[in-house]
């Protein structure tokens, strides 16, 4: 890469940008490699190449008063630029992208003297839980998004409720587990899912109606109350 | 055109090789994805997979340190795979 003027023309870099340039060589290089792998077929010196112009461009227009640091701006847009470039990998959901620009907030605050492994694995492992849960936020429904911090809640519970719910069910016997299948996940009507099991109507009401008190007491013993359809 | 995913196991230096997926990085993959899996529909799930795996070996503010993790924790014996919850990957 040329430290005058990009690819697509445009006026020289000055020295502070090819500064900035030279931080993020190695991010932009392995950001290449890492999408080559993940296509068939993919030139690694071209993605290289898309990679350096997308780094080029960053360097131009990142303004440390609006952005964060220049190693999350440069890689929202080598990673967004080099992925686009490998045309087999399909577009990402607006969750998705909602997620790659909370990456670019991203910082490393393990710090040079660090306390060593258990702080390194503290650092990713909440640095990928803050991205799994936002995404997970983004793929919810758009009422849930409008509510902000209201909606995390509500996120967090319904994952709590989820778990709680697997656990609940895998302490039932297999039968009541197969009762619950049909009507829950098959949603067959009562008639079909009593002659399924080979009782009749009235039996199956009886042990439905039972059973989901039962999951209701032990949901409401973990603090889980209101589960819908249950 | 469909993706292929090539995931290789990534060298102390978080370079490609073709070895497999890194085991720690899947282990961090798999420990973020565990609470919010029954909540994402399949094509979700793999589309945050896609996200966790790119910041891990990408991203500036994880990758090194996650470089830094693989040179401190001795490498899998062959077959081995890391322990699953209950802890820290």
């Amino acid at each position: 890469m040329s430290g005058g003027a990009g690819r697509g023309g445009g006026p020289p870099l000055t020295d502070a940008q090819r500064l900035l340039i030279t931080s993020a060589l190695t991010m932009a290089d392995r950001v290449a490699r890492h999408v080559a792998r993940r296509t068939s077929g993919a030139d690694l010196r071209e993605l290289r190449a898309v990679g350096y112009e997308a780094l080029t461009q960053a360097a131009r227009t990142y303004d440390p008063a609006k952005n964060a640091s220049f190693e999350g701006f440069a890689w929202r847009r080598v990673y967004g630029a080099v992925r686009d470039a490998a045309a087999a990998l399909p577009a990402f959901s607006p969750a998705g992208v909602a997620a790659l620009d909370a990456a670019e907030e991203m910082r490393d605050d393990t710090g040079a003297f660090s306390g060593g492994e258990a702080e390194f694995a503290r650092h990713v492992a909440e640095s990928c839980d803050d991205l799994a849960a936002g995404f997970t936020l983004g793929c919810a429904s758009g009422v849930i998004q409008r509510l902000g911090e209201e909606g995390f809640i509500l996120l967090e519970e319904r994952v709590r409720g989820t778990a709680a719910l697997r656990t609940a069910l895998a302490a039932l016997p297999g039968d009541d587990r197969r009762l619950l299948h049909l009507r829950f996940v098959e949603q067959r009507p009562v008639r079909d899912a009593a002659a399924a099991l080979g009782v009749s109507k009235s039996t199956f009401d009886r042990r439905y109606r039972a059973l989901r008190a039962h999951l209701r007491e032990a949901l409401a013993a973990e603090g889980i109350c209101a589960v819908p359809g249950l | 055109m469909s993706p292929t995913p090539q995931r290789g196991r990534a060298t102390p230096d978080g370079a490609a090789s073709d070895q497999g997926p890194d085991p720690l990085v899947e282990a961090f993959v798999e420990q973020a994805m565990a609470p919010y899996g029954a909540c994402l529909p399949p094509e979700a799930a793999a589309e945050l997979r896609e996200i966790l795996e790119a910041v891990l070996e990408t991203h500036p503010a994880v990758a090194p340190v996650v470089d830094r993790l693989r040179r401190l924790r001795p490498p899998a014996r062959s077959g081995a795979r890391p322990k699953r919850g209950g802890g820290e990957p």
